[in-house]
C-alpha cells in the first residue's frame, strides 16, 4: 500500500521510466547559486550602465574624445554580465523545476501504487460467488498473484 | 465517496507531507519580491557612487537580498503548484478507490 511503500514505489517509477533519482539539496543549491549569480550580474550591469550613461553624455554633449574608447571597453564586461544573468536565471529555473519534478514523481508513484493495489484487490476472487468443486469461487485461479 | 478534504488529509498522511497554506505561499511570494526589490534599489544606490567610495563588501547586502528574496518568491510560487498537484492527486486517488469499492445493488 502507498502508506508503507512510498520509497519503493518511487524507485519503481524511476526504474520503469528510466529516470535518475533527484537530489532535493542539489535542487536548492542550484536555485540559490543561480539567484546569486543573477544578483551579482545584475549589479555589474547596473554599475556598467552608470558608466555607459556617463560616457554617452560626455561624448554627446561635451564632445569628449576619450569617451568612445571607454564605451568600447565596456562592451566585453557588458556581454559577460548579460551571459552571467542568463546562466544564473537558467540555473535557478533548473533547481525550481527539479523540486517540481520531485513532487510530481512522488505523487505519480503514490497513484501508481494505489492503482496497483486496487488492481490486486479487484483480482481477488469474489467470496460471494458460487463455489466450484475445488473449493474456490467460480472463475478464480488456484494461484493468487 | 469521501470528501475531497478527507482525501487530501489521507494523501498528506500517506506520503508524510505537511499541509500547505495558500495564504502563507502568497505571503512568501510578496515578501520575496519585496526583499528583491529592496536589494535592487540598494544596489542601484551603490552603483551611482564613485568607485573608490564603495567597499566591495557593501555589495554583499544587496546581492544577498536579491538572491534570498528571489528564492523565497520561487518557494511561494512552488507551494501553490504543490497544493494544486496534491489536490488533483487526492481527487484521482479518491476516484480510484471509489471505482474499486463494491457497489450496492438493490
Amino acid at each position: 500500500m502507498a502508506t508503507t511503500q512510498s520509497n519503493e514505489s518511487l524507485e519503481r517509477l524511476h526504474r520503469d521510466l528510466g529516470f535518475q533519482r533527484l537530489s532535493h539539496w542539489w535542487g536548492r543549491a542550484e536555485m540559490f547559486l543561480g539567484l546569486l549569480t543573477m544578483a551579482v550580474s545584475m549589479f555589474v550591469m547596473l554599475y556598467l550602465a552608470v558608466d555607459v550613461l556617463a560616457n554617452v553624455i560626455q561624448k554627446t554633449f561635451w564632445k569628449d574624445p576619450a569617451a568612445p574608447a571607454v564605451l568600447t571597453g565596456l562592451i566585453g564586461p557588458g556581454i559577460g554580465a548579460a551571459f552571467l544573468f542568463a546562466f544564473g536565471g537558467y540555473l535557478a529555473l533548473v533547481g525550481h523545476r527539479r523540486h517540481l519534478y520531485e513532487s510530481n514523481d512522488r505523487l505519480a508513484a503514490y497513484l501508481a501504487d494505489l492503482i496497483r493495489s486496487q488492481g490486486r484487490t479487484a483480482a481477488l476472487p469474489d467470496a460471494t460467488a458460487p463455489a466450484t468443486g475445488n473449493g474456490l469461487p467460480a472463475g478464480s485461479s488456484p494461484v493468487r498473484v | 465517496m469521501p470528501e475531497p478534504a478527507d482525501e487530501l488529509a489521507r494523501l498528506y498522511r500517506d506520503l508524510g507531507l505537511k499541509p500547505l497554506r495558500p495564504l502563507w505561499a502568497k505571503l512568501e511570494i510578496l515578501l520575496g519580491l519585496a526583499a528583491a526589490a529592496v536589494g535592487l534599489f540598494a544596489g542601484m544606490g551603490l552603483s551611482h557612487r564613485p568607485t573608490g567610495e564603495v567597499p566591495p563588501w557593501a555589495w554583499a547586502g544587496p546581492v544577498a537580498l536579491c538572491a534570498l528574496g528571489g528564492y523565497l518568491a520561487l518557494a511561494g510560487h512552488r507551494s501553490h503548484l504543490y497544493q494544486s498537484s496534491n489536490r488533483l492527486t487526492a481527487y484521482l486517488a479518491g476516484r480510484t478507490r471509489a471505482a474499486s469499492e463494491p457497489r450496492d445493488h438493490p
